[in-house]
C-alpha cells in the first residue's frame, strides 16, 4: 500500500496546473490489462490500430477544446464546426476546386467560427456556454439550409485516402493525430501562447493587470479551437466517405468528456494535452474493449459514465488532500 | 409572396436537386407508379440472383428468376459460424425487436453473434465494421442507416472477404434485406386517405411527410409511396397541398416540435395526413396534430413497439391511425436464412423484400396480441 501511495504521489506526475492524474494513468493500465484477458481480440496490433483510428476525430477536436477549457472557456460549437467544414470542402470539390483549396477554405471557415466565438466572449463578454451554444445552432442550421439536409458523397480519392490509406502500416489519420499532438505538445511549454493560456485560465484579472491582453489571447485560443475542429471535420468525412450537415452531432460531449477525464478543470487554469490524450485512450479503449467483450451497449454507457466519475472523483479527492496538506 | 425561408428552400431544391415530393399529375384520376431502377427499391423484374464469390470477394450475378418472393428458412449454420450484427441503433424499438429475435435464433440454432451498436452514427458504423472483422465474423448483418457511410463500411468488409446483407439501407456489394419501401408507403397513404374519405374530407386533404435524405433514396420511397397512396384514393392533389419537413434525428420529440411549428405556419391546412420514415416520428406527428387541436391523422411505418402501442389507442384520442407492419421480429429469420444460403454457396436475390400489412386499432391484436 505504501508503495502505491508513493507511486501516486511521485514527482513524475508533475506539480500544479500541469500535473497529470496518476489515477487516470493507473486506470489506463488496469483497463488495458483487464481487457487483454477478457477478449482474445483486444491485444492485437490490428485492434490497437482500430482504437487509434476510432479516437482520431474526437482526439483532434479535443486539442482545441483543451486549450479553451484551460483558459477558463468552453466551446460547444465544435460539432457544428466539424460538419460545416466537411460540407464546405465537399461542396468545393464538387464545384471543381482542388483538395488543397477546399481544405484551406474549410480550415478558414473553422477559424472564422472560432473568431466569432472569441469576439462574442472576449469583447462582448457573453458567457462562453451561451455564445458557443448559439453558434452551435446557427452553424448547424445554416448547413441544413444550404444543403437542405442532403449529404455529399465524397469521390475525391486524395481525401478518401486520408481516411483509408496507410504509411508503413499506420493509417494516415493516426499519423495526422500524432503530428497535431506533437506540434502542440512542443509548442505550448515553449511559447508565450502556452504560458498565457494558463495565466488567463488561472486568474484573468491578474493576467490583465500583469499586462497580458486577455481579449486578444482569448480570441486566438478560440480561433485555434475552430481550426482543430475543422480539421477533425475533414478527417471525419475522410473516414466515413461523406459530408453531412448532421455529422458530428453530440461530439461535443465526447470531446469534453475526454478533456475533463484528462484532468482539465472546468474552472480553468488546470489541464494538459498529455492528460487529454490519456483520457482519450482510456475512453476509446473502453468503447472498443466492451464491444469486443460483447457487453450490451446500454451497459457500456453505464460503465463509461462510472469510470469518468471515478477518475474525476479520485482526482478531486487527491487534489483536496494535497491542497489541505 | 414567398417568405425568405420558402425562397431559400425553393432555391436549394432547384439548384441542389433536393428531395421534392410532387404529384405526378393534376388530373382527378391518379395511378400509382413506383419508379424503377432505384437500388433497394428495385421492381421484381429488375432483380438478379447473386452468388458470393470468395475469390473476387464480390457477389456475382447468376442465372435464374429473382422476381419471386423469397421464402425464409432459417436453419443451422456451419459449425463455429460467427454472425456479425452491426445493430442500427440499440436505443430504438424497431432495432430492439431485430436484436431480440436474432439472439433467440442464435440460441435455437447454435451460432455465435458478434455484436456492435452503430448507434445511428456514420463514424460508429465504420468503427463497428472494423470490430466485426477483428472478431472474425463469417457473414454480417449490417444495419447502418447512414447511407453516405455505406461505401466506407463495405470497403472494410470487402477487404476482409466477408459477405454482407444490409438492412433497409442499400450498401454496395451487399444483399439488401428490408422493406418494400414504396409499397409500404402506398399502403399507409391509402389507409390514411380512406379514413379521410370516410369522413368526407378528401377534398380538404393536405399531405405532410417527414423526410430525411440521409437515410437514402430507398427510404424516401416510403414517403413517395405515401403521397401516391393518398392520391389513388382522394385523387390528384395540387402541389401546394403536399409538403415535406426535415425530421432527421429519428426521434418522436423532434417530429413533435417540427410538425407543431409546421401546423402553426399552415393554419389553412385542412385535414392533415402525415407520415415519416418510421413509427417514432409518425407518433410525434400525430401528437403534434392532437396537441394543436387540428384535424387529421398520422400513420406510422414499421409497427415497432411505439407503433403498436400507439395503434391500440383509439384514433380519436391520439390521431394515430395505425401503422404499416414491417414485422422487424421476422428480419432475423430472413437474415439467417440468407446467411445459410450464402455460406452454402447458393444463389440469393440481390434484394429480399418483406410483405407489409396496415394495422389499425381493430386488427392490431391479430398480429400483436395484447399481453
Amino acid at each position: 500500500m505504501n508503495v502505491l501511495n508513493s507511486f501516486m504521489n511521485s514527482r513524475i506526475w508533475g506539480r500544479g496546473a500541469t500535473a497529470l492524474n496518476p489515477g487516470l494513468v493507473l486506470a489506463v493500465v488496469v483497463v488495458f490489462i483487464a481487457l487483454s484477458f477478457i477478449s482474445p481480440y483486444f491485444l492485437t496490433a490490428t485492434n490497437l490500430l482500430n482504437v487509434a483510428k476510432a479516437l482520431v476525430i474526437v482526439g483532434i477536436a479535443a486539442v482545441g477544446e483543451t486549450l479553451v477549457i484551460i483558459a477558463g472557456g468552453f466551446d460547444l460549437s465544435i460539432g457544428s464546426t466539424m460538419a460545416a467544414a466537411g460540407m464546405l470542402a465537399a461542396y468545393m470539390l464538387d464545384s471543381g476546386f482542388g483538395v488543397a483549396a477546399a481544405f484551406c477554405a474549410a480550415i478558414g471557415l473553422g477559424m472564422s467560427i472560432g473568431a466569432t466565438n472569441g469576439v462574442l466572449i472576449s469583447y462582448f463578454r457573453i458567457n462562453p456556454l451561451i455564445a458557443t451554444l448559439a453558434m452551435l445552432a446557427i452553424i448547424r442550421g445554416l448547413a441544413f439550409v444550404i444543403s437542405n439536409g442532403r449529404e455529399i458523397v465524397i469521390t475525391n480519392q486524395t481525401w478518401l485516402n486520408l481516411g483509408t490509406g496507410k504509411l508503413a502500416g499506420i493509417p494516415y489519420i493516426v499519423l495526422i493525430l500524432v503530428l497535431v499532438y506533437l506540434a502542440f505538445l512542443l509548442l505550448l511549454p515553449r511559447s508565450t501562447f502556452g504560458r498565457y493560456i494558463y495565466a488567463i485560465g488561472s486568474n484573468a484579472r491578474a493576467a490583465r493587470l500583469a499586462g497580458i491582453s486577455t481579449q486578444r489571447w482569448r480570441l486566438l485560443i478560440y480561433i485555434t479551437c475552430g481550426a482543430t475542429a475543422a480539421l477533425a471535420g475533414l478527417m471525419l468525412a475522410a473516414r466515413t466517405g461523406n459530408a453531412r450537415p448532421a455529422a458530428a452531432m453530440g461530439f461535443e460531449l465526447d470531446v469534453i468528456t475526454a478533456v475533463i477525464l484528462g484532468g482539465a478543470s472546468l474552472k480553468g487554469g488546470r489541464g494538459t494535452l498529455l492528460g487529454t490524450a490519456i483520457g482519450l485512450i482510456l475512453l476509446f479503449m473502453i468503447n472498443n474493449g466492451l464491444t469486443l467483450a460483447q457487453v450490451p451497449s446500454f451497459w457500456q454507457q453505464v460503465v463509461k459514465g462510472g469510470i469518468l466519475l471515478a477518475a474525476v472523483l479520485y482526482d478531486e479527492l487527491r487534489r483536496g488532500r494535497v491542497d489541505d496538506g | 409572396m414567398l417568405s425568405l425561408t420558402s425562397t431559400i428552400r425553393l432555391m436549394t431544391k432547384v439548384f441542389l436537386g433536393a428531395t421534392v415530393l410532387v404529384p405526378t399529375a393534376f388530373a382527378q384520376d391518379f395511378e400509382a407508379r413506383p419508379k424503377g431502377g432505384i437500388p433497394g427499391a428495385l421492381l421484381p423484374e429488375e432483380r438478379s440472383l447473386w452468388v458470393y464469390d470468395t475469390g473476387s470477394r464480390k457477389f456475382e450475378p447468376t442465372e435464374g428468376d429473382a422476381s419471386a418472393a423469397y421464402e425464409a428458412s432459417p436453419r443451422a449454420l456451419p459449425d463455429g459460424t460467427k454472425v456479425g450484427f452491426a445493430e442500427g441503433w440499440a436505443a430504438i424499438p424497431f432495432s430492439y425487436a431485430i436484436n431480440q429475435r436474432l439472439y433467440e435464433l442464435a440460441g435455437e440454432l447454435g451460432f455465435e453473434v458478434v455484436y456492435c451498436d452503430n448507434a445511428f452514427k456514420a463514424d460508429q458504423a465504420v468503427t463497428c465494421a472494423e470490430l466485426l472483422v477483428q472478431q472474425g465474423a463469417d457473414v454480417v448483418i449490417e444495419s447502418n442507416w447512414q447511407s453516405g457511410a455505406a461505401a466506407a463500411v463495405m470497403n472494410i468488409f470487402n477487404e476482409a472477404g466477408i459477405p454482407v446483407m444490409s438492412v433497409d439501407v442499400v450498401h454496395p456489394n451487399a444483399i439488401f434485406l428490408g422493406a418494400d419501401n414504396y409499397a409500404s408507403g402506398l399502403i399507409g397513404g391509402q389507409a390514411a386517405a380512406e379514413h379521410a374519405k370516410a369522413l368526407g374530407r378528401c377534398d380538404d386533404v393536405t399531405v405532410l411527410v417527414g423526410i430525411n435524405p440521409g437515410e437514402g433514396e430507398a427510404a424516401n420511397e416510403r414517403l413517395s409511396g405515401f403521397v401516391d397512396g393518398v392520391q389513388t384514393v382522394c385523387g390528384a392533389l395540387p402541389a401546394d397541398r403536399i409538403d415535406d419537413e426535415l425530421i432527421d434525428a429519428g426521434t418522436t420529440d423532434q417530429a413533435l416540435t417540427v410538425v407543431t411549428d409546421w401546423l402553426t405556419a399552415h393554419p389553412g391546412a385542412g385535414f392533415v395526413l402525415a407520415t415519416a420514415i418510421d413509427d417514432p416520428r409518425g407518433f410525434g406527428m400525430s401528437n403534434a396534430i392532437a396537441q394543436a387541436g387540428r384535424e387529421g391523422v398520422a400513420v406510422g411505418i414499421g409497427c415497432d413497439e411505439v407503433g403498436v402501442a400507439a395503434t391500440r389507442v383509439p384514433v380519436k384520442d391520439n390521431h394515430f391511425l395505425g401503422c404499416v407492419a414491417y414485422f422487424p421480429e421476422k428480419y432475423p429469420d430472413y437474415a439467417v436464412s440468407i446467411a445459410a444460403d450464402i455460406l452454402e454457396g447458393k444463389a440469393v436475390p440481390q434484394e429480399v423484400h418483406l410483405d407489409h400489412v396496415f394495422l389499425t386499432e381493430e386488427s392490431i391484436n391479430d398480429a400483436y396480441p395484447a399481453e
